[in-house]
């Protein structure tokens, strides 16, 4: 800083007009580049990530009339559905109470089935099972099924939504 | 330097050399000599390399019949099996030249650790091949999901979950890789757009940045060569040794491939649904299995995170790992990798054995 050959800028000669007006320039091009491309990022990362689950329904019906109690060969004590693009599955607790969950395993997201024999809800991956509540009881998980909530039911259907 | 016209060359051969420059080119490649002991161990990046062409090759032809839509991609997949002559052997070759490129892309990453061939000149060396090994990650997650086959699917969910517990940014990612927070058709569309297109375009900008680099400052040589005097430097000729028997190399690559393709074809399991009709194991392909037999025990966030943690690490080995800092850091460095090297060996077989 204090080396004496360093020129003061009061040594240095006063810019011209034509100079000034070039740097002008400059900076608003410059300026005016950072914007364009801010934009276009903006605009290319708004382009990539589509904006999250907008028009899906927020209230599925379900058929339930099918769900037995008593031993059927064919497993119907669960009925599989999509909600929001994700497996889904709704379960019978009792003769009267059902329950709804996301059918995605809390560990590593494989999807999760209903096994008759343990009546519990099990994940092929690494052999986890979740209990009819959704609490995990066997296996790596360590967080429940997200429940999903049953706004409404009859005899024949439930509907089902995000709690 | 001009080249010296051959007057025994035919005319065609002249007039191309004159207009392309050939003769600079195989005067340089003839002067080319490499170390003679340890070449074994560049077969490793040479294998990488014709079976990455033979990835492309299979991969264009497959492209033809293969339709990236998640209405009919399991479909188009069947009638290549069975409808589009020699169409089975075409995608088998695809599926085992994938898993001889991994393969040999991670001997080759073991040999170049030991040869400490990230050393200085070659940092760059190193770092395009790192990104290299990460593209080829990425080819074989996408590459996975494209048959839409149930297996498939339950592959993709796991791998996109783990995406997802990348600390800070895991939600972001899931949207940009699978166009949702959860695996759709549109991830589909994605991982074919991507395997297609955006890979093989990085990875030609890669590997053409990697092969430069190992054209400007050679190959590692093996310790203790560069302190003997040049003359005495026993190597043998790029063209005439190293070329024919890395030739060998590949007919002994072609040959494994296709008897693996005929004797164990790809499968084709049923049509992928969303809803998870039948119970599947998201069991992936050997080389991540260690992966999945790690996360039985712990936790998906703490694996992903030490992932990430060693994938920086190989990174920034460079810098790291330097000659100033002595011998301590390389033993450190190279116990490490050995240490690593072995979980990963133990934990396949004990998921292969399972």
């Amino acid at each position: 800083m204090s080396k004496p050959a360093s020129p003061t800028p009061a040594a240095r000669p006063a810019p011209s007009r034509r100079e000034l007006l070039l740097r002008a320039l400059d900076a608003g091009l410059l300026l005016g580049g950072v914007g364009l491309v801010g934009a276009g990022a903006v605009g290319v990362t708004r382009f990539v990530l589509p904006p999250p689950a907008a028009a899906a329904e927020r209230v599925v019906r379900v058929r339930i009339a099918d769900l037995s109690l008593t031993g059927n060969p064919d497993g119907l004590y669960a009925v599989r559905f999509l909600y929001q693009g994700q497996p889904a599955i709704v379960v019978r607790r009792s003769p009267a109470e059902v329950a709804a969950f996301v059918a995605v395993c809390t560990h590593l997201h494989c999807v999760v089935h209903y096994d008759d024999v343990s009546n519990r809800l099990v994940c092929p991956c690494h052999q986890a099972a979740f209990d009819l509540t959704g609490r995990p009881v066997a296996g790596p998980p360590q967080a429940p099924l997200a429940r999903l909530a049953i706004v409404k039911q009859d005899q024949e259907y439930v509907w089902v939504s995000a709690p | 330097m001009t080249a010296t016209p051959d007057p025994k060359r035919r005319r065609l051969g002249r007039w191309l050399a004159a207009r392309t420059g050939w003769d600079e080119i195989a005067a340089a490649l003839r002067a080319r000599e490499i170390p003679a002991p340890g070449m074994a161990r560049h077969f490793l990046g040479e294998a990488t390399l014709f079976l990455l062409a033979a990835q492309v090759v299979t991969g264009l032809l497959l492209a033809l019949h293969y339709i990236p839509a998640a209405t009919d991609a399991h479909e188009s997949v069947q009638a290549l099996l069975t409808q589009v002559p020699h169409g089975r052997l075409v995608r088998s070759l695809h599926y085992w030249c994938s898993h001889l490129l991994v393969g040999c892309l991670g001997l080759h990453l073991v040999a170049t650790f030991v040869a400490r061939a990230y050393a200085p000149p070659r940092e760059l060396t190193w770092i395009s091949g790192w990104l290299l090994f990460g593209l080829a990650v990425a080819f074989a997650f996408s590459g996975q999901l494209l048959p839409w086959d149930e297996h498939a699917l339950a592959v993709g969910r796991v791998g996109t979950g783990l995406i997802g517990e990348v600390p800070l940014v895991g939600g972001v990612l899931v949207r940009l890789v699978a166009a949702g927070p959860t695996v759709t058709g549109a991830t589909l569309a994605r991982a074919a757009m991507a395997h297609v297109a955006l890979l093989p375009l990085l990875t030609l900008l890669g590997l053409g940045l990697h092969l430069w680099l190992v054209h400007v400052h050679g190959v590692t040589p093996p310790p203790g060569y560069e302190s003997q005097p040049p003359a005495a430097r026993p190597r043998v000729s790029f063209v005439a040794v190293f070329l024919p028997r890395s030739a060998l190399v590949m007919v002994a690559l072609a040959s494994l491939a296709f008897a693996l393709a005929v004797f164990f074809p790809a499968g084709h399991g049923p049509p992928a649904t969303l809803v998870g009709a039948t119970a599947v194991d998201a069991r992936p392909e050997w080389y991540f299995l260690f992966l999945y037999q790690t996360l039985r025990s712990v936790p998906p966030k703490p694996v992903v995170t030490a992932a990430l943690v060693l994938g920086t690490a190989l990174l920034v080995l460079p810098f790291w790992d330097r000659a100033p800092a002595g011998a301590r850091r390389r033993r450190l460095v190279l116990g490490f990798g050995v240490a690593l090297a072995l979980y990963v060996v133990v934990a396949t077989v004990w998921g292969l054995v399972r």
